[in-house]
């Protein structure tokens, strides 16, 4: 469980995740990030930061 | 991981209220659990606690000077305010110290954690959400929270994403969008546009294929032709060796007809080269050659006249530089100014000279002369070639005339020159530079090929990023809307649940949470019932997350009737593990006695007042603990704090 987001929002992340054919994978990198960003280990202001995190996010993504 | 934040004490020194120090601590050390703060109107009640609020939201530096002097304390003398706050995060002590220069009208924070302190306001990153300038007022709360929460359009929502962050998903969202665009920024990124260039491409291989196909059919039919040509005349050499009468004087035409053809392709050879030098074609471009060299003899160039300046620089009894001219020097100054004279532009000078001499001489009429006598005997062995070929035509025919053999090789040598010379013409439109829009050129469509699959690719691979950009956004939102709605329900049914077990009696809950809390069957609830609603949802908003705040309220019980109090009283010190109130006086009965105190045992009293309010001050002095300071006094004492009647500062 991600210490810094709440369960309704893992829940429904996952659930998300599987309802549109994605990999389960995908939800555990969207909700690794929000948990470094909740906690504060990393910042929607650091832009190499996100860049890489978005990357990781669409090849996590199916076509 | 559950953070649990309490407010374990402050200091104020330099503001617009007395000078005090609070500590919320009991015997243990640890903060009461209640903690009732009696400070009289106009003692600095609201100053302190939007102090309270600067100093552990980090807001004061966005405050302009004249706010900032706001808070001076009305006394000569005073230059700064100091507040300094002390929190208590899972048993760490954190102290935040607000700094404001009155004579700049600035404010400066430090944080100390641990040993260390650092300048500026630097809240650990796991409490950061809570101490900043959106959320404070959720847990430092004033007279406005309930009409907030219940009228403000977006105020339970907003205190809710703050607590949860489940906006963190639109954010993120948002970023997906914008690193989409900047990837794609300039591209075609259409649907439209992808089936433009697939046809494009599709096109232009097509062509290439047709096109090479038939250039390759042309060929071998050409070669086919070629070698039929031979064959040909092989069996017309044949047929003429047969032919004795004609025989010796064909082959004698046909060697002459050979050397003519050789001498016109170097005599062509010869007058196309010559003819690129302008100085063959008109004696005037000899004639104005030889003048520019002749200027270039004359002129003085920039190296004469520096070497010149050197040389008269040396001639001189005095140096440039002051001091005397001595042979020694003259002789060190000549040697070292060749290094000073460039000679690029002589050097290219002499060079352009030279070539004049070389190419144009002194006699610009010979050269044309010379180019004239070229193209006249290019011309007679034009004619040359021409008579020849008529004559070895003429023979030719005479021989076929004496022998059919001779005749059909000669007509099937014409028909197949006439074929390959077709031929020849057809497959050139395949290997001519021809960039017209409708060109027959393979390697020019090859190179548009390869131009055209670069594109498609291009907007290919951006299809791909748009459908997984498309994918993500679109779970990220549909996850936020889940999560949302779900927090939302589950926080609705949960202050719903508290309302009934705070008022079971009123009849009131919350139909619903859309932007604000939307009271069930009525537009309004009166006052008590409007902040029992209020504090009943803050109460599960942080007992739902993992994170414990204490609850700092002003005046809770001031406009509320003496029922109610009752019940507010009773209610809030159990919404949170701590509960710091600001009272006055009347505030005290069926809130504190017949309220709060019937619910909690180890509460903490403190009355604050200024020194000037002398008849208190008086009793306070009786009271062991307690603290005096220049201009206040804190009495830490329950029988102090009901013997306390003033709601409003006055001199006694």
């Amino acid at each position: 469980m991600m210490q810094d987001v709440d369960k309704a929002i893992e829940s429904a992340v996952y659930e998300m995740v599987d309802g549109l054919g994605q990999n389960k994978d995908l939800a555990t990198k969207i909700l690794s990030w929000m948990d470094a960003i909740h906690s504060g280990r990393e910042s929607l202001g650091d832009r190499a930061n996100v860049a890489e995190r978005i990357e990781l996010l669409l090849n996590g993504t199916q076509e | 991981m559950t953070i649990d934040i309490k407010l374990v004490g402050w200091s104020a020194k330099g503001f617009r209220c007395p000078d005090h120090e609070v500590s919320l601590l009991d015997d243990k050390e640890s903060p009461y659990p209640v903690s009732l703060i009696q400070m009289p109107n106009g003692t600095g009640k609201t100053t302190t606690l939007n102090l309270l609020r600067l100093t552990l939201s980090g807001a004061a530096t966005t405050k302009s000077p004249s706010e900032i002097k706001q808070y001076a304390k009305r006394v000569e003398g005073v230059d700064k305010g100091i507040m300094e706050v002390k929190l208590s995060v899972n048993d760490s002590l954190i102290t935040f110290i607000l700094v404001m220069d009155y004579s700049n009208g600035k404010a400066i924070y430090k944080t100390t954690k641990g040993s260390g302190q650092v300048n500026g306001f630097s809240p650990p990153v796991e409490i950061g959400k809570f101490l900043n300038p959106h959320f404070i007022d959720y847990f430092i709360l004033d007279g406005e929270l309930a009409n907030r929460l219940l009228k403000h359009q977006s105020a339970a929502q907003e205190a809710i994403d703050a607590l949860f962050q489940v906006d963190t998903l639109k954010k993120i969202s948002q970023l997906v969008h914008d690193h989409w665009s900047i990837e794609t920024a300039g591209q075609a990124t259409t649907e439209a546009g992808h089936t433009l260039r697939r046809n494009i491409v599709l096109d232009l291989s097509s062509k290439i294929k047709l096109y090479s196909d038939a250039r390759s059919k042309l060929q071998s039919e050409i070669e086919e032709i070629l070698t039929k040509i031979e064959d040909k005349k092989s069996a017309f050499d044949d047929a003429i060796k047969n032919n004795e009468s004609q025989k010796t004087a064909l082959f004698q035409l046909k060697d002459r007809l050979s050397a003519a053809e050789k001498l016109q392709s170097n005599l062509t050879a010869q007058a196309f080269e010559a003819s690129t030098s302008p100085e063959n074609l008109s004696p005037i471009f000899g004639h104005a050659c030889i003048n520019l060299k002749a200027g270039l003899d004359r002129v003085k160039l920039p190296e004469a006249a520096a070497k010149e300046f050197f040389e008269e620089i040396c001639d001189e009894l005095e140096c440039i530089c002051g001091e005397a001219m001595t042979p020694e020097k003259a002789l060190t100054i000549k040697k070292k100014a060749s290094q000073y004279l460039g000679s690029n532009d002589v050097t290219l000078l002499n060079a352009i000279k030279t070539s004049i001499g070389e190419r144009v001489g002194s006699d610009p009429e010979r050269n044309c002369n010379e180019f004239h006598d070229l193209l006249k005997k290019l011309r007679d062995a034009v004619r040359d070639v021409s008579t020849l070929t008529i004559e070895y035509s003429e023979l030719t025919n005479r021989a076929g005339n004496e022998d059919p053999a001779i005749r059909q090789a000669q007509e099937s040598i014409v028909n197949l020159t006439g074929e390959y010379a077709l031929k020849l013409s057809h497959i050139e439109r395949f290997d001519e530079n021809d960039d017209s829009e409708d060109t027959h050129c393979i390697s020019i469509l090859k190179a548009r090929l390869q131009l055209a699959e670069d594109r498609l690719a291009e907007i290919t691979n951006t299809r791909a990023l748009k459908n997984k950009t498309d994918k993500l956004q679109n779970i990220l939102g549909l996850a936020y809307d889940k999560a949302s709605k779900k927090i939302t329900h589950e926080i609705l049914q949960e202050t719903n649940a508290n309302i009934l077990k705070w008022l079971p009696d009123n009849d009131i809950q919350v139909d619903k949470i859309d932007g604000h809390l939307w009271l069930k069957n009525a537009t309004e609830g009166s006052v008590g019932e409007n902040l029992s609603v209020a504090y009943a949802f803050l109460s599960t908003l942080f007992n739902r997350s993992t994170h414990s705040l204490p609850f700092i309220v002003d005046s809770p019980a001031g406009a509320l009737g003496n029922s109610v109090r009752r019940q507010i009283g009773q209610t809030i010190p159990l919404l949170t593990k701590q509960f710091v109130t600001f009272v006055i006086s009347s505030e005290r009965q069926d809130f504190i006695n017949g309220g709060i105190e019937t619910v909690v045992d180890n509460i903490q009293y403190i009355s604050i007042f200024r020194k000037k309010v002398a008849g208190y001050l008086f009793e306070a002095m009786k009271v062991p603990n307690k603290v005096i300071t220049d201009d206040g006094a804190i009495v830490y004492d329950k029988n102090f704090f009901y013997k306390f009647e003033m709601d409003e500062e006055a001199t006694l």
